[in-house]
């Protein structure tokens, strides 16, 4: 493989609260290529959110990144300077969120907001950022923008809302696109203009993207491969082939088997029975242990590595052992 | 940010310990606490009758004898400052209690049910809200006459449009809330509505402006009586205050002592309003 | 068959806009003439995106919003305009369970006064039993032994349980009708199965039927047995489970389709371009003639003018839309049928 556009190694982040210290984050590795969509699955409290915040640098107390390294276009951001971070978050590096209400200003006018966005990277003038800022708009299929442009948030309906968001990120022509959730809170219409601009960006850009989700039906169409979370750490990873086709990990598979999709009729549900563990209070051996159905004795004290396999896929699963060389995890 | 599913979290952390967690609060409540239990003993804690004249030398400083000295009739300071917190500290939570209690009816039928009874009522309480307040007080009590059930009525009566639109504002949204809506489909009939589902989601916020409130109550009735409008008959801290106003220059101690209690009074119900915010605030609980 | 619960022509508009003394500034049409019938141990899917109206049909229905026009009949009695010992007891026959099980639980209740409150109302067991039952209600939801969870409040479960609470107080009345709007959508994908698969085993033990209100095509081809699809306050076609998603006949319910997100990589990447653009438009001015054909990819002049009447087809499937039986040649909208 290239160089990694991103590579992230053994990153720890932890939240310090009064019910005891939250792993949200505990030692996740992954790389992503230039160019790739790569995704980051979980369920709520797997620690995917954390893990896209702490690539920006972005927990703040109670939460802290404890150790670890983010290598992006060769260097380690948590050894730059917060200044230096300042200039890669929203330059090379853009990030989407779920909700984009919050974080657009109600009180001024969305053309405005992405010139601002222009201005805080490279130096022009008002006039030229504005230039700037229609352009993007025009990249993320604004329809109309010249008019769009003089538009406060609240005119705007929440797909619109999600574009110009978007439209701040491009205006940096950033390497690393990372959407955490983009889409959860829009309607399935919207959501699938939404996920195909961004795939459309993606070429057009020609940067990667790391998208967070839980919807498996997302990740199979828009992502090239899958790190699956689960108590804060990667349990499987692959392409997405592999992880849809064949995951080895019973979590991912378990997984695979709950999700409902509209193209076949699943006539008895498949649930994995009890909940998600709590970060603060993960069980011994393996997190996924109390749910697994084919749990062995030896995964409730002893947690398994995550085992690669020729095919490139990697599991962290003592029934993945057999006939795979140990990597390091 | 919540972000872990907790599966039977613990309990949350005790409203003791966030209580506590703020000191500057925790120490406002001891202090609160003290002066309630020294207004409420003080038949027991006060050396002399607070109206009785002559009981030591006129005029006299903190001494041995008369701890918070005595003013120009002799009366002994400690004793009226004793019995005056008393009754300020009955102004202060009879005007609040009582206010509270109309603003929630008020504002709870308003918010409920919205529309035209909505627009009434709020129309109504703009009414008490726009006039001066003080200035209103003063008419009141010169209206009606200065007895102590007055005075608390008068700042009752100003006082409760500020709790009737807390309330309105808190029940606007909480009754479009989806626990409403359920015990709706459960068959609960308004009363059970208001009272039982929507109300007890809304006290926090009215808790912390009636602990607020009394310390306002005690500030007006202080004012009223320092303009000579308090009841003549009881002793307050205010009365205390515009009796000794004359001879403040040349007795210190007449308007100092009931001032330190009137200013730890307000300020402890302040910072332990404030307190009470963080405790009764369900994120503060979360952290 | 006999329909157990019926809408006919319910319409809810609200006005907005206007204060004390003045007039309206417009009429949001939510829910604009809707007919449907539940059959007794149906599953009925309400599918539709936010603003189509689907939860303002589910509120009329159980009489948490009034209907401007039309009726809603179970057992082909009139509901609407009753007395309260009636309105009472139709309570008891229609319950719901609603979409955020951390809005739906009063925070300050713990889960036995949550659950006893229904019980009581309805007087469905002797006082003496309440906490028996309750605890038994909790059993049948899966929380067993319901007895140590009756006196935690409502922030001490995870998401998935308190589903199951909210669960346990709509079956607490033995209601016939159940109606779900978005039960299971805030829940994760792992919790989210547990749910459906309890609502289906409580299908079978209590004889329920459902009214299942949802955006998610993947959850309704697998729960539902048929399928109303709504836009602008409008039924645009319904019909049994499996012919709609073997051939959708309105061009929205095959948009809609393919939108779904597909968990299948290979059939995913060979999806056709989303065929929507832009948003639903406002329920304030609803399009003239047919709704969609503001967004249709395939409307021809006669959409903007003329309202389409119903097309019927094999199966009971209906749809609404003048070109309805063109419905093969779409170049979207076949994810469901069975892979080539």
């Amino acid at each position: 493989m290239a160089e990694p556009l991103l590579s992230v190694e053994n990153l720890v982040t932890h939240i310090f609260t009064d019910h005891g210290v939250v792993k949200a984050v505990d030692g996740v590795s992954l790389t992503i290529a230039p160019g790739e969509a790569v995704a980051l699955v979980g369920e709520s409290g797997s620690g995917k959110s954390m893990t896209a915040q702490s690539l920006m640098r972005l927990p703040r107390p109670p939460a802290r990144i404890l150790s670890g390294s983010v290598r992006f276009e060769g260097r380690d951001l948590l050894t730059l300077s917060e200044r230096e971070m300042r200039a890669i978050r929203g330059g090379r590096m853009g990030m989407i969120f779920q909700d984009p209400s919050t974080y657009l200003n109600p009180l001024m006018r969305v053309g405005d907001q992405i010139a601002e966005a222009v201005m805080l990277h490279r130096k022009m003038r008002r006039a030229a950022a504005r230039a700037e800022a229609l352009e993007a708009m025009r990249l993320v299929r604004i329809p109309a923008p010249e008019t769009v442009m003089d538009y406060y948030p609240h005119q705007l309906s929440g797909g619109m809302r999600q574009r110009i968001l978007i439209a701040m990120v491009v205006t940096s022509r950033p390497s690393l696109m990372i959407a955490d959730e983009p889409t959860t809170a829009l309607d399935v219409t919207v959501q699938a203009q939404i996920m195909r601009l961004l795939a459309g960006l993606r070429t057009e850009l020609g940067s990667a993207l790391l998208l967070i989700t839980h919807d498996l039906g997302l990740v199979a169409e828009f992502c090239d491969r899958v790190y699956v979370m689960y108590g804060g750490r990667i349990v499987e990873t692959g392409t997405a082939e592999d992880i849809f086709y064949a995951p080895r990990h019973p979590y991912t598979r378990a997984l695979m088997r709950s999700t409902l999709g509209p193209e076949r009729r699943v006539e008895r549900f498949e649930a994995i029975e009890g909940n998600p563990p709590n970060l603060a209070r993960l069980p011994p051996g393996c997190s996924f242990n109390p749910r697994c159905p084919e749990r062995l004795a030896r995964c409730a004290h002893d947690a398994p590595p995550l085992f690669a396999s020729a095919s490139g896929v990697a599991s962290r699963c003592w029934l993945a052992e057999g006939g795979s060389d140990e990597r390091a995890a | 940010m919540s972000m872990v599913d907790l599966p039977l979290a613990p309990r949350p952390v005790s409203a003791l310990r966030i209580f506590a967690r703020n000191r500057s609060a925790a120490l406002a409540g001891l202090v609160l606490a003290a002066l309630l239990l020294v207004a409420l003993a003080a038949p027991l804690l006060a050396p002399y009758a607070p109206g009785a004249i002559g009981v030591g030398p006129a005029m006299v400083g903190p001494d041995a004898a008369h701890l918070f000295g005595t003013d120009e009739l002799g009366r002994d300071v400690l004793s009226r400052v004793l019995y005056g917190l008393r009754i300020s500290l009955l102004v202060g939570f009879g005007a609040a209690g009582i206010a509270t209690a109309l603003g929630i009816v008020m504002g709870g039928i308003a918010g409920f049910s919205g529309g035209l009874v909505d627009d009434l009522l709020m129309r109504v309480t703009e009414v008490f809200q726009v006039i001066p307040r003080f200035f209103l007080a003063v008419v009141l009590v010169a209206f009606f006459g200065a007895s102590i059930w007055n005075i608390i009525g008068a700042i009752a009566i100003l006082s409760w449009p500020d709790i009737a639109r807390l309330v309105r504002a808190e029940f606007l949204t909480l009754r479009t809330r989806q626990f409403v809506d359920a015990a709706r489909v459960a068959g609960a009939p308004a009363g059970v509505l208001i009272f039982g589902e929507i109300l007890p989601n809304a006290l926090a916020p009215v808790v912390v402006n009636g602990t607020l409130m009394v310390g306002q109550a005690m500030l007006l009735e202080a004012g009223l009586s320092y303009l000579g409008l308090g009841d003549p008959s009881q002793v307050s801290l205010g009365l205390i205050l515009q009796e000794a106003q004359q001879i403040m220059r040349r007795a210190w101690w007449t308007t100092a002592f009931p001032g330190i209690a009137i200013f730890l009074a307000v300020l402890s119900l302040n910072v332990v309003g404030d307190g009470l915010n963080d405790v009764l605030n369900p994120r503060s609980r979360e952290r | 068959m006999s329909a157990l619960l019926e809408v006919r022509d319910l319409k809810v508009h609200f006005p907005v806009g206007g204060g004390l003394f003045g007039k309206p500034a417009g009429v949001v049409h939510a829910v604009d003439g809707v007919s449907l019938t539940l059959a007794r141990n149906e599953i009925l899917a309400v599918v539709g995106e936010s603003g189509c109206g689907k939860s303002t049909l589910a509120r009329a229905v159980l009489g948490l919003t009034a209907p401007t026009a039309g009726d809603v009949l179970l057992d082909g009695e009139s509901v609407l305009g009753l007395s309260d010992v009636a309105l009472r007891r139709y309570r008891r026959a229609v319950q719901m369970v609603f979409q955020d099980p951390f809005e739906s639980l009063n925070p300050r209740k713990t889960v036995f006064a949550t659950l006893a409150q229904p019980l009581r109302i309805h007087g469905i067991v002797p006082m003496a039993d309440l906490r028996t039952e309750a605890a038994r209600l909790l059993e049948a939801v899966g929380l067993a032994p319901g007895a140590p969870y009756l006196d935690r409040y409502p922030h001490q479960f995870s998401g998935g349980q308190r589903q199951r609470i909210c669960i346990a107080r709509s079956i607490a009345v033995r209601p016939r009708v159940i109606v779900a709007d978005e039960a299971v959508s805030a829940l994760d994908i792992s919790i989210r199965a547990q749910i459906l698969a309890l609502m289906k085993t409580l299908q079978g033990e209590m004889g329920l039927s459902y009214v299942f209100i949802t955006h998610d095509l993947g959850v309704v081809r697998s729960l539902c047995d048929r399928v109303c699809v709504m836009y602008l306050g409008q039924i645009v076609e319904e019909g049994p489970t499996e012919r709609i998603f073997a051939q959708p006949r309105h061009p929205y319910t095959a948009a809609l389709v393919e939108a779904c997100p597909l968990p299948d990589p290979r059939r995913a990447r060979a999806k056709a371009a989303p065929p929507l653009s832009g948003d639903i438009p406002s329920p304030l001015k609803p399009p003239p003639g047919c709704r969609f054909h503001t967004r249709c990819p395939v409307a021809r002049p006669v959409c903007a003018t003329e309202p389409p009447p119903e097309r019927r087809f094999a199966g009971g499937q209906v749809a609404r839309c003048h070109f309805a039986e063109e419905a093969a040649t779409w170049p979207f909208g076949r994810l469901g049928a069975a892979a080539a």
